[in-house]
C-alpha cells in the first residue's frame, strides 16, 4: 500500500471467515493521526474480530493492514510495539497489585525500569489509583478495574488506541473519566478506536464514525456526513444507524434503500 | 422444549441437569475423551469376562461369615472399602467446598421457585454420583462377570459402593460444615484441601509406614502372615464387618448399609443446607481484602520481558492458596519417601530400597511439573493482553515453563544433591529422569494446552483434558519405569519404556494452530 504520513491504520480487504460464516467481508476503511473513529454496528457484524485482527490475536484470512506505515500482517511484532488493546471486559490479575501489574505490562513492552515506574506513577496519580498502588486488582471495583486496565495499555504510549466497548460497566464519574483521557490521547496526536453500543457516545466523542454490518463497511464520515448521505439530516446517531442496519430483518446492504441513498 | 426426564422443577428433572453438567464440563471432546474411556472400559469389560468366566464358576456364592476364611475376605474387604472411602470422603469435600466457592448457577437455581432443600440435595447427589465413575468402571465389570458366573448375590458390591458414595457426600458435607462453623470460610478453603488431600491419602501412607517399618511382616511367608491373622481372632459376624458383608452379597447387612448410609447423606445435606445460603455468601466476600490505611511504599520497578513473566507467574503461583495446598497434596503422597531415606541414613543394608528413590524422585518432578507447567501455561486472566504483547509467543511460552519448573527444582534440588553425595549413580540415574521428566512435561503442558482464566481454573483442575492427564500420567510412569530399570542394573530393559515416553509425548503433538 502506498505511505500516507497522516494515516494511523490503513484496513483493505479484511476477510476473516468462521467455519462457513463470514465475520469480516472485505472490509476497508482508514483512520487518521489524532482521530476518534467509532466502530458501530450490530451485534455479530465484526467489529471485535476486525479490531481482534489489527491487534495480532487473529489471524486474517485475506486483506492488508498497515499501521503507521508497518505492514502488520508481516511485522505484527513491530504493529503491536505501537499499539493497545482493550476488551470489553477488563483482563487484569486478581492476585497482582496494580503496581505489579504496571511493571509486568511494561516489561512485555520492553520498557526500561526507570521509564516505567515514572509512567506507572503518573498513569496511577491520573487515573485516581496511586493510594491503591499496593493493593491486589481482587480488593477493586469494575470501574477502578477498567482505570487499571486504561493505565496499562497507555504505559507504552501507544500511538494507536483500540478499545471494545470501554465504558460498560462503569459509573457516570468514571465514564467521563475515560472519556476525558480518550479526548486527550487524540489531542496527544494519537488515535483511538473504540467500539460502542451506546450511540450518544459516539455520537459525542467520535470525529468519524463507521458503520459496519455482516463484515462490510456500510457507511463511514463524520456525524453531518452520515446524516446527509443517509438522507437523515437533524436525526440523531441512532435514528442514522437504525434506518441503515435496524428493521431490515437482516438484508443485505443492497436491498436497503437508506444504504443505497447513502452511497 | 425439555429434553431432560421428569416434570419441569422436580429433584429427578434437576439431577438430570447436573448430570448434563457433570458430563460436558472440562472439555473433554466427543472425538478424544469419550472414545478413549469407552475404548478403556470395553478392554476391561472383555479381560473381566475372560477371566471371570475361567475362575467365576470355582468362586462359591455369598453369602460370607460362616467360615474362618470368611473373616480373612471380610477384613480385606473392609480395608479395601476404607480405602476407597477415604478416596471417596476427599472427593467429596473438594466437591462440596466447589458448590460453596465456585457459585456457578446457585444464584439462579436458590432465586427460583425451588425449595432451597431440593436444590441442594440435588447437588449433593450428583456430587455423590460424581465420585462414583471410577470405581463403578474398575469393580463394575469384574461384579458383572462375577454374578454372572459365581452368583447373583455378588452384584451386591455395586449397590453397596453406591450407599458408600452417599455416605462418603454425606461425611463431606458434614466435615466442611464443621470447618466453616470453626475456622471461618478464608481459612476453609485452603484447610479442606488439606484434609481432603491428608484424608485421601491416609489409608495409603499408613499402609506404606506399614510396609517400610515391619521388615519382619514384609518379609513373612504366607504361612506366618495367615497365622499372624488367625491369632487376631475376627469374628465374621461383628458390627464392623457390616460392609463388608453388605459388598459380599448379605442382602439383610446391604439393606442395613444403604439405610445407614442414606441416613449420613440426609443429615449431612440437612445440617449442610440449614447454613448455606449465609455461608456462600461470606465465601463470596472473603477474597476482598481492603487495607486500613494507604500503603504508600512504591516498590522498584524491574524490567526485561522473561524477567517480567517469569516475576509474575512466580507471584501467581505464591499468591493461589488452593493451589500450594494442592501441590503440598501431591508432596504428601511421597512422604513414604522420606521414611526411606531415614532408613538409609540410619541402615546401610537398604540399599536396593534406596535405589527406588531414582524412579520415585522422577515421578516426584513429573507430578509437579505437570502441574505448575498446566497452570502457568493454560490459565492466563489476561490472554489478549499477553497476546497483544510485541513479543513472539515462542519467548512467553519459554518464560511461562521456567516460571512453572523453578519451584520444581528448588524442591528437589537438596534431595538430589544429597542423593549425589550419598549414592552418586542412583543419582546421576535421578536427574536425568528429572530433567527427562520436565522436559517431557513441557512439551505436553505446552502442545496440549486448553486456556481459560485462573479463576475458573478451580474447577478445570479437575477436569482438565483427559487426553493430556492421560499422557501426562503415562509418560510420567514410563520415564519412572526407564529410570527404574536403570538403576536397578537394566540399561537395555530400560530403553523399551524410554522409547515408549517418547513416542507418547510426540504423539501428544499439536500444531501452535490447533492449540487451545
Amino acid at each position: 500500500m502506498t505511505s500516507d504520513p497522516t494515516l494511523a491504520l490503513r484496513v483493505r480487504d479484511l476477510a476473516k471467515t468462521y467455519g462457513d460464516k463470514r465475520a469480516v467481508d472485505g472490509l476497508s476503511f482508514d483512520v487518521r493521526r489524532g482521530e476518534l473513529y467509532a466502530l458501530l454496528g450490530p451485534n455479530g457484524a465484526g467489529k471485535t474480530t476486525t479490531l481482534r485482527i489489527v491487534s495480532g490475536l487473529l489471524d486474517a484470512d485475506g486483506g492488508a493492514i498497515d499501521v503507521f506505515d508497518v505492514d502488520a500482517l508481516t511485522d505484527p511484532i513491530a504493529a503491536k510495539r505501537m499499539i493497545a488493546w482493550l476488551p470489553d471486559e477488563p483482563m487484569i490479575y486478581d492476585k497482582l497489585t496494580v503496581w505489579e501489574y504496571l511493571e509486568f505490562v511494561a516489561g512485555l513492552w520492553g520498557i526500561d525500569a526507570k521509564t516505567a515506574a515514572t509512567r506507572a506513577e503518573d498513569l496511577l496519580k491520573l487515573l485516581g489509583l496511586w493510594d491503591n498502588r499496593n493493593d491486589r486488582c481482587e480488593s477493586f471495583s469494575r470501574g477502578m478495574k477498567q482505570k487499571a486496565v486504561l493505565a496499562g495499555a497507555m504505559i507504552h504510549e501507544p500511538k494507536l488506541l483500540m478499545l471494545d466497548e470501554p465504558l460498560t460497566g462503569l459509573d457516570a464519574a468514571a465514564s467521563r473519566f475515560v472519556k476525558d483521557l480518550l479526548r486527550r490521547k487524540v489531542d496527544e496526536g494519537a488515535a483511538v478506536i473504540l467500539t460502542t453500543h451506546i450511540l450518544e457516545v459516539a455520537e459525542r466523542m467520535a470525529d468519524r464514525i463507521g458503520i459496519i454490518k455482516d463484515g462490510r463497511l456500510l457507511i463511514e464520515g463524520s456525524l453531518a456526513e452520515l446524516q446527509a448521505r443517509a438522507g437523515a439530516a437533524g436525526q440523531s446517531l441512532e435514528d442514522v444507524f437504525l434506518s441503515l442496519i435496524g428493521d431490515d430483518g437482516g438484508a443485505a446492504p443492497g436491498d436497503n434503500p437508506a444504504i443505497e441513498a447513502a452511497k | 422444549m425439555s429434553t431432560l426426564a421428569g416434570r419441569p422443577g422436580s429433584a429427578l428433572w434437576l439431577l438430570g441437569n447436573e448430570l448434563r453438567l457433570y458430563w460436558r464440563r472440562g472439555r473433554m471432546g466427543p472425538k478424544s475423551g469419550v472414545i478413549i474411556l469407552g475404548g478403556i472400559l470395553a478392554l476391561w469389560l472383555v479381560m473381566s469376562f475372560l477371566i471371570f468366566r475361567a475362575v467365576g464358576p470355582r468362586i462359591p456364592p455369598p453369602p460370607l461369615g460362616h467360615e474362618s476364611l470368611d473373616a480373612a475376605v471380610l477384613a480385606s474387604v473392609t480395608v479395601a472399602a476404607g480405602f476407597i472411602a477415604s478416596v471417596m470422603i476427599s472427593q467429596a469435600i473438594l466437591g462440596v467446598v466447589e458448590a460453596i466457592y465456585t457459585r456457578n448457577d446457585l444464584d439462579l437455581l436458590l432465586s427460583s421457585p425451588l425449595s432451597p432443600w431440593t436444590v441442594l440435595i440435588v447437588r449433593s447427589s450428583a456430587i455423590a454420583v460424581g465420585v462414583l465413575p471410577l470405581y463403578a468402571g474398575l469393580l463394575g465389570p469384574p461384579v458383572i462377570w462375577l454374578s454372572v458366573f459365581s452368583s447373583p448375590l455378588w452384584f451386591s458390591a455395586l449397590p453397596a459402593l453406591a450407599a458408600l458414595a452417599f455416605a462418603a457426600t454425606g461425611l463431606g458435607l458434614l466435615i466442611v460444615t464443621a470447618l466453616f462453623r470453626t475456622i471461618g470460610p478464608k481459612r476453609t478453603r485452603i484447610f479442606a484441601q488439606i484434609l481432603s488431600a491428608l484424608t485421601g491419602a491416609a489409608l495409603f501412607l499408613s499402609v506404606q509406614y506399614f510396609n517400610i517399618t515391619s521388615h519382619q511382616t514384609s518379609s513373612a511367608t504366607r504361612e506366618q502372615a495367615v497365622h499372624w491373622f488367625a491369632r487376631l481372632h475376627i469374628d465374621p459376624g461383628a458390627i464392623w464387618l457390616t460392609p463388608a458383608r453388605a459388598m459380599t452379597g448379605d442382602v439383610a447387612a446391604l439393606l442395613v448399609w444403604v439405610a445407614a448410609c442414606g441416613a449420613v447423606f440426609v443429615v449431612g445435606v440437612f445440617l449442610f443446607s440449614r447454613r448455606f445460603v449465609s455461608d456462600a455468601a461470606a465465601a463470596s466476600t472473603m477474597g476482598v481484602r481492603r487495607r486500613a490505611g494507604i500503603d504508600t511504599r512504591v516498590a522498584r520497578v524491574r524490567a526485561g520481558v522473561t524477567r517480567s513473566i517469569v516475576r509474575k507467574e512466580l507471584r501467581l503461583l505464591w499468591r493461589d492458596p488452593v493451589l500450594l495446598s494442592q501441590i503440598g497434596l501431591q508432596l504428601v503422597y511421597y512422604v513414604p519417601l522420606l521414611l526411606v531415606v531415614v532408613q538409609f541414613n540410619h541402615d546401610g543394608a537398604t540399599q536396593p530400597i534406596v535405589r527406588a528413590l531414582a524412579p520415585a524422585f522422577t515421578l516426584l518432578a513429573s507430578a509437579l511439573a505437570g502441574s505448575l507447567i498446566w497452570i502457568t501455561v493454560s490459565a492466563e486472566d489476561a490472554p489478549d493482553l499477553v497476546a497483544s504483547a510485541p513479543i513472539p509467543p515462542e519467548k512467553l511460552e519459554r518464560g511461562k515453563i521456567l516460571a512453572a519448573l523453578l519451584p520444581v527444582a528448588a524442591l528437589m534440588v537438596v534431595p538430589l544433591v544429597v542423593l549425589l553425595i550419598e549414592a552418586p549413580g542412583v543419582a546421576a540415574w535421578a536427574i536425568g529422569g528429572c530433567i527427562a521428566a520436565a522436559a517431557s512435561s513441557a512439551l505436553i503442558g505446552l502442545w496440549r494446552r486448553s486456556q481459560g482464566s485462573r479463576r475458573d481454573f478451580f474447577r478445570r483442575r479437575r477436569a482438565g483434558t483427559l487426553v493430556s492427564r492421560l499422557g501426562q500420567t503415562i509418560v510420567t510412569l514410563t520415564l519412572s519405569a526407564t529410570v527404574g530399570f536403570g538403576v536397578y542394573g537394566y540399561p537395555w530393559l530400560a530403553i523399551i519404556p524410554g522409547i515408549m515416553a517418547a513416542a507418547i509425548t510426540i504423539a501428544l503433538y499439536k500444531p501452535r494452530a490447533e492449540r487451545g
